[in-house]
């Protein structure tokens, strides 16, 4: 197997490519050209969803190590919506293993996927009997320990988990034991949940808040399901915010992390130009936004599979498809490495791909 | 380390009293390899006096690398260094005591400069601190800025910052000032009043039984 790449780095290396970048006239990020891994298991699931990049503060001697990177599956080996069952693992010596494989309700694994200090993995499903969207059910949030076993499910249905889309993880833990807040996109029901969880190495624990409703969702033929999708936490400013793949804009929630009743969302922009049924989101070193349009909705054949970038107050910067044709992007993750030096991993949903890029933002 | 530095700090030493056997040391991270991470200990070679550099995300919380700054010279510490983990607080434990210290920072901000802040102990106990904020720079990326800190004695600082991430170079210390030929004829002067008062009060004494 082709390897990946080697998600170790020297500090120099870093500190040099961010010194000869940021010295450079001022630009966006984009084009890139990632190393490339195929993210289809043995058992044949395509269309990856979700993508996670393991925290560096992760407990030492689990299954898990930083910087491996999880992503999900959400369609079977028939090419069926809802009803794939696995996470794939790809360490970071470019090693692709499956770390986990649902059973039959659990299926349709979403870009609902974090993982906590302590190694367990939070994860979401969106289950059809037969890929359409006539028989979606409204999913789970599982919970796994940090070797892909199932340990048990948080949240309750329908309240706080109806149709879990996508996630974001403020961990304030480490090596462990520690707290974290898990915010949660509900597409069935427009609802945004955030889980308060305290956890240790062998106990975890959640308390949920309502955070936002409302959200424009709705069933679609295509697409399957459009509504509240990629989230992102600024724990700068305690704002969440949220990719709208129904709207085509991002809307923010304030006092995201704190506070303890729902909270308005407002619109941060819209964009109908570059915005495509946005399903991810992440925010870059230096503020900037990253969207990853699905195509779901507002396609345009001439800008297909678009990752695109935006200043923090929406303004667009510029952009780059993941793949030439539409519906390819999908799930983002953005680590930073420090001194404006990241990491971008993003699925390419047509080819069943995963895309890392080590940049610096300009 | 500027000739306008060292005497800044023998002018900081002055003033707290006498400048006798005041030693000024510079730990640059020149002589470190780069890629040497937290815990380390850098010794200056005349006086013998060492700075034991650490973080709570030992080992590698903070690495030197080569400056990508303007007053930041040489090599630097910062973070992340291969442990990965930011807003780190940096600890430094010097051998002896100290009256005055300064540095130059960057931190890694792309907007507002976050300030650096400095705290200075005696072992345990706060002794004192400073907050600034650094500058940006034509021609440079990241803010940076010279942070200095004097008055009581102390053999430790803690520095931290609002920024993800922050690296310090050229931290100057002058030890803590010893009795020097000044200070101690003062002494001995004092010593002897001392005991002619005394002599004087006890004939004073016998004289009036």
């Amino acid at each position: 197997m082709k390897r990946f790449v080697s998600l170790s780095f020297c500090a120099a290396a870093i500190v040099a490519l961010t010194a000869a970048a940021r010295l450079a006239p001022a630009q966006g990020i984009f084009p890139l050209s990632p190393p490339v891994v195929s993210t289809v298991p043995a058992n044949g699931d395509v269309n990856p969803y979700g993508v996670v990049i393991v925290p560096k503060t992760i407990q030492n001697g689990l299954g898990l190590h930083a910087g491996d990177i999880l992503v999900s599956n959400f369609n079977n080996n028939q090419n069926l919506q809802g009803t794939g069952a696995t996470i794939v693992r790809i360490t970071a010596s470019g090693t692709v293993s499956t770390f986990y494989t649902s059973t039959a309700q659990r299926h349709g694994l979403t870009a609902a996927l974090g993982v906590l200090s302590n190694g367990v993995v939070l994860i979401g499903n969106l289950p059809t009997a037969d890929g359409t969207s006539a028989t979606v059910g409204a999913g789970l949030l599982s919970v796994l320990d940090s070797f892909g076993n199932f340990l048990g499910n948080i949240g309750n249905v329908p309240a706080n988990v109806d149709g879990p889309w996508s996630m974001a993880v403020d961990d304030l833990g480490s090596g462990g034991s520690g707290t974290a807040h898990v915010f949660l996109s509900n597409v069935l029901s427009g609802v945004i949940s955030r889980f308060d969880i305290s956890y240790s190495p062998v106990n975890l624990g959640a308390a949920v808040t309502v955070l936002a409703t409302g959200f424009n969702h709705r069933l679609d033929p295509a697409a399957l399901v459009l509504g509240p999708s990629g989230l992102v936490y600024d724990s700068v400013h305690n704002v969440l915010l949220v990719a709208s793949s129904t709207d085509n804009a991002i809307y923010q929630i304030a006092n995201a992390a704190t506070a303890t009743t729902t909270q308005p969302a407002t619109l941060l922009f819209a964009d109908a130009v570059h915005l495509h049924g946005p399903l991810d989101i992440g925010i870059l070193p230096n503020g900037h936004l990253v969207v990853a349009n699905s195509d779901g909705s507002n396609a345009d054949p001439n800008q297909p599979s678009e990752l695109v970038e935006f200043t923090a107050a929406g303004v667009f910067v510029g952009q780059m498809p993941i793949d030439p044709n539409n519906g390819g992007a999908f799930g983002l993750a953005i680590r930073n490495l420090g001194w404006g030096t990241f990491q971008l991993a993003a699925v390419d949903d047509n080819a069943n791909t995963l895309k890392l890029w080590t940049s610096v933002v300009q | 380390m500027t000739l306008n530095r060292i005497l800044q700090l023998l002018f900081a030493a002055s003033i707290l009293g006498t400048t006798a056997n005041a030693s000024v040391v510079v730990f640059n991270f020149d002589r470190d390899n780069l890629g040497t991470t937290t815990i380390f200990t850098d010794t200056d070679p005349l006086t013998g006096i060492s700075a034991t550099f650490s973080s709570t995300a030992d080992p590698g919380g903070f690495v030197v690398y080569p400056s990508m700054f303007q007053t930041l010279t040489g090599n630097v510490l910062g973070d992340p260094g291969p442990a990965g983990q930011n807003n780190l607080t940096l600890d430094v434990n010097f051998s002896t005591e100290l009256s005055a210290i300064t540095l130059n920072f960057a931190t890694s901000d792309f907007a507002a400069p976050s300030p650096l802040t400095l705290q200075a102990y005696q072992n345990s106990i706060l002794v004192g601190s400073a907050t600034l904020p650094g500058m940006f720079l034509s021609g440079f990326p990241f803010p940076e800025g010279e942070i200095a800190f004097s008055g009581a004695g102390f053999n430790r600082v803690a520095i931290s910052s609002t920024a993800t991430d922050f690296a310090v170079d050229n931290i100057t210390v002058a030890t803590a000032p010893e009795p020097g030929p000044l200070s101690s004829f003062a002494v001995g002067l004092i010593c002897l009043a001392l005991g002619a008062r005394r002599r004087k009060s006890r004939s004073s004494a016998a004289s009036n039984n």
